[in-house]
């Protein structure tokens, strides 16, 4: 499968164009992380957005003592890391090959190049992040909500 | 074991580049698709390698190789898409003329290719990069090429985005010609998409580009100082820098720098406001002491000027001075030079007398002298309402070309006695114009306005002379100071619409006659001009209105029915135009309407 076709498959970026997504494809790298292997760790300097081609990796949050919490499973089709690109906070939690993984990863400074050269994929894209976020928030909030409702009894 | 790991990379890396060039070599010789297609996809790999390695550059020279290959295998799209790639790779690696070389072909590839969106991303891109390389020629272009692409897409606000960035580039290059055509396009792109309110900022944009077209805003001729510090600065030819990039090494920076330097700032302030404030008094105070020695200068040196007695300056008696003039001489009014510069209607009979003595003793023309009419003249001008100011043409054997001539002769006789008087070099002017003497003419409204060149009427009667000759960005340059000199005048404002729109600048026609409309609201000639504009558009509702409102106005005017007649057909409306029809007929016939 080329690049081109995976970005295809990828939720965030299916409004952008054939074209569109050649040129995104041009700025991604593939990268293969064995079973196991930190692929970042939390409070690290977050510079990339992965997306998983193959395999899972897991998010996870190392507490002293108690060892890994594991947060989310990230599987084929899905990213993680996306805030990177946005911002230039530090990474929330550890991300971990739970397989032998290959994953496609786009460089901030490149993406915000491409941004800046086609205004039509950099609008695109940060709408793409907004409805994330905003999927996220609400999840959050459902939770949240959950929480409560289960302190209340 | 890092080092050998990136040298057997940069080994492969070599080598995929060498398989892509032996491929290409052979595709050469094949000359067949397959082989260019076959070339073009190691190209690709190698491109792709070297992506992945960061070496951006190389993969930039790989996918333009690939490129070609698939423009050689027949792949218009594939080769546009790769162009694209390498464009971004050259990017990437900062190489930017590279890369804007690089996008510039590949919209060229999609255009090919009819992919149209794509080729108006790929040039809008180019732009951006030439913008930043400060190729803004360059980009300008890629902007219009982009901006029509985007047209034929009717996505007209982004066309007009793309044409407003290049009409910004040739302001920057002070091509004010360009500049103006590139706002008024996005003017009507965005008018297309009903943002009416940045059309008409856009609009006056254009205007003002228009009015930079014959009056090009010129640097100072005065040489900067160099600066003290550095030997090394000076610069050895003149340059004009704007405002806002003045060098810091003279100039009014220098001077604030000084005075921040050697004096307390408080003190510093103090003298700049009082220098703002003082410079206006001082620039009138200096106007006024040249006015005034030019004007003794003259007077000194005119013939006979302290013994003959005050010359009288010829006028019409009618509210129209210059229009249908009877072949009678006309009256005379003596003057003061310099003192009166407007003309008045009201002729004392008590000075009719020594007036028509002075006209009978003043030189007699015969009207055997051929006058030549320039083919152009006329065609010019279109046919519209009569021009009360306007001075015309007239043939050798017509009554008023004697006329001209007699007011000639006797304007030179009072230029004789009084060299000085404004009146009379405006009309001696406006005499020679009408007997196609242009070049005269031009150096007698000369000398007006060096007597005088606050006279709106005189820029606006030499307007009329230069629309005569042809010159109407000259013509437009004199109507747009005396707009400025003497504010919305109504005959100002209508020849300066009737050129815009007689010189394929219909919309900034418009602008003309609204600001003309906004002054005078009830004038049935700026309504009757808007509606055949708005009808030359074809928008037919706006031109129904101001059809409309000059019917209220002048009801008895036949070509304002004839005009309403004309539109409701258009309109679909054929009740209302027959209605027109019966009205115009009974005009015609002198009956009461229905």
């Amino acid at each position: 499968m080329t690049k081109t076709q995976l970005l295809r498959k990828i939720h965030i970026f299916n409004t952008l164009s054939d074209y569109e997504i050649v040129l995104l494809a041009a700025i991604t790298k593939k990268m293969t992380y064995p079973a196991e292997v930190t692929i970042f760790e939390e409070n690290s300097q977050g510079n990339e957005f992965y997306i998983v081609v193959s395999g899972a990796v897991r998010i996870s949050k190392i507490i002293s003592e108690l060892g890994e919490e594991a947060l989310a499973i990230v599987r084929e089709g899905e990213y993680f890391g996306e805030m990177a690109l946005i911002d230039q906070s530090t990474r929330s939690a550890t991300a971990i090959a739970h397989e032998s993984s290959t994953l496609l990863t786009i460089n901030r400074t490149d993406f915000k190049k491409l941004m800046y050269l086609n205004r039509n994929i950099g609008y695109k894209l940060l709408w793409g992040f907004f409805r994330t976020l905003s999927e996220r928030v609400m999840e959050t909030t459902d939770k949240y909500r959950g929480l409560s409702a289960m302190a209340g009894f | 074991m890092r080092e050998s790991r990136s040298i057997s990379m940069l080994a492969e890396l070599l080598e995929l580049e060498r398989q892509a060039r032996v491929q290409e070599k052979s595709a050469y010789r094949e000359n067949s698709p397959e082989a260019y297609q076959n070339a073009g996809e190691s190209w690709q790999i190698a491109g792709e390698s070297y992506a992945e390695h960061l070496q951006r550059s190389k993969a930039g020279y790989a996918f333009s190789h690939s490129a070609k290959m698939a423009l050689y295998a027949g792949n218009v799209e594939q080769g546009a898409e790769r162009y694209s790639i390498a464009g971004l790779m050259y990017a990437l690696a900062e190489e930017w003329d590279n890369s804007a070389t690089m996008w510039l072909m590949s919209a060229n590839q999609f255009e090919k290719a009819h992919l149209l969106p794509n080729a108006a991303d790929a040039r809008i891109t180019a732009a951006l990069i030439l913008t930043d390389c400060e190729r803004f020629e360059d980009a300008a272009k890629a902007h219009l090429a982009a901006s029509k692409i985007l047209q034929l897409l009717e996505r007209y606000t982004q066309a007009a985005d793309e044409y407003l960035k290049a009409g910004r580039l040739y302001e920057k290059l002070e091509q004010w010609k360009a500049a103006e055509q590139a706002f008024k396009s996005a003017a009507e792109q965005y008018e297309r998409d009903h943002y009416h309110h940045k059309a008409s900022k856009l609009y006056g944009l254009a205007a003002k580009m228009s009015y930079r077209t014959i009056s090009p805003v010129k640097p100072p001729e005065t040489k900067p100082a160099p600066p003290i510090s550095s030997p090394k600065t000076i610069e050895t030819t003149q340059t004009y820098y704007p405002p806002s990039k003045a060098p810091s090494g003279y100039g009014f920076p220098a001077l604030w720098r000084y005075m921040q330097e050697h004096i307390y700032p408080i003190t510093a302030s103090a003298v700049i406001v009082l220098l703002f404030f003082m410079l206006p008094l001082t620039i009138n105070w200096f106007h006024y002491f040249e006015t005034s020695a030019e004007i003794e200068d003259t007077a000194a040196n005119a013939p006979e000027a302290e013994v003959m007695p005050p010359a009288p300056l010829i006028t019409d008696t009618n509210v129209s001075k210059h229009d249908a003039p009877s072949p009678v001489s006309p009256p005379i009014k003596r003057t003061q030079p310099q003192t009166n510069q407007t003309v008045d209607s009201d002729i004392t009979t008590a000075s009719k007398a020594p007036e028509r003595e002075f006209l009978a003793s003043a030189k007699r023309v015969t009207t055997e002298e051929q006058i030549i009419i320039p083919d152009e003249v006329d065609k010019s001008i279109p046919p519209r309402m009569p021009r009360k100011y306007q001075s015309r043409v007239y043939e050798p054997d017509d009554p008023r070309t004697i006329w001209y001539k007699q007011r000639v002769a006797a304007y030179e006789a009072i230029l004789l006695r009084h060299p000085t008087d404004v009146a009379a070099h405006k009309e001696l002017a406006i005499a020679l114009c009408a007997l196609a003497q242009p070049e005269k003419a031009e150096e007698h409204f000369l000398a007006a306005l060096k007597f005088s060149p606050t006279d709106a009427d005189i820029y606006y009667q030499r307007a009329l002379c230069r629309v005569k000759c042809g010159h109407k960005q000259r013509a437009i340059e004199d109507l747009r100071i005396a707009d400025q000199l003497a504010p919305n005048r109504l005959d100002v404002l209508l020849e300066l619409g009737s050129i815009y729109a007689t010189t394929d600048c219909p919309s900034l026609a418009i602008i003309v006659y609204k600001q003309a409309l906004s002054a005078h609201p009830t004038s049935p000639e700026l309504h009757k001009r808007l509606g055949s504009l708005y009808e030359t558009q074809q928008k037919y509702n706006d031109a129904l209105y101001h059809f409309q409102q000059a019917r209220q106005l002048a009801p008895q005017d036949v070509t304002v029915h004839t005009a309403l007649e004309r539109v409701y057909r258009a309109l679909g409306d054929q009740q209302n135009a027959l209605a027109q029809q019966q009205i115009v007929q009974h005009l015609l016939e002198g009956t009461s309407q229905p």
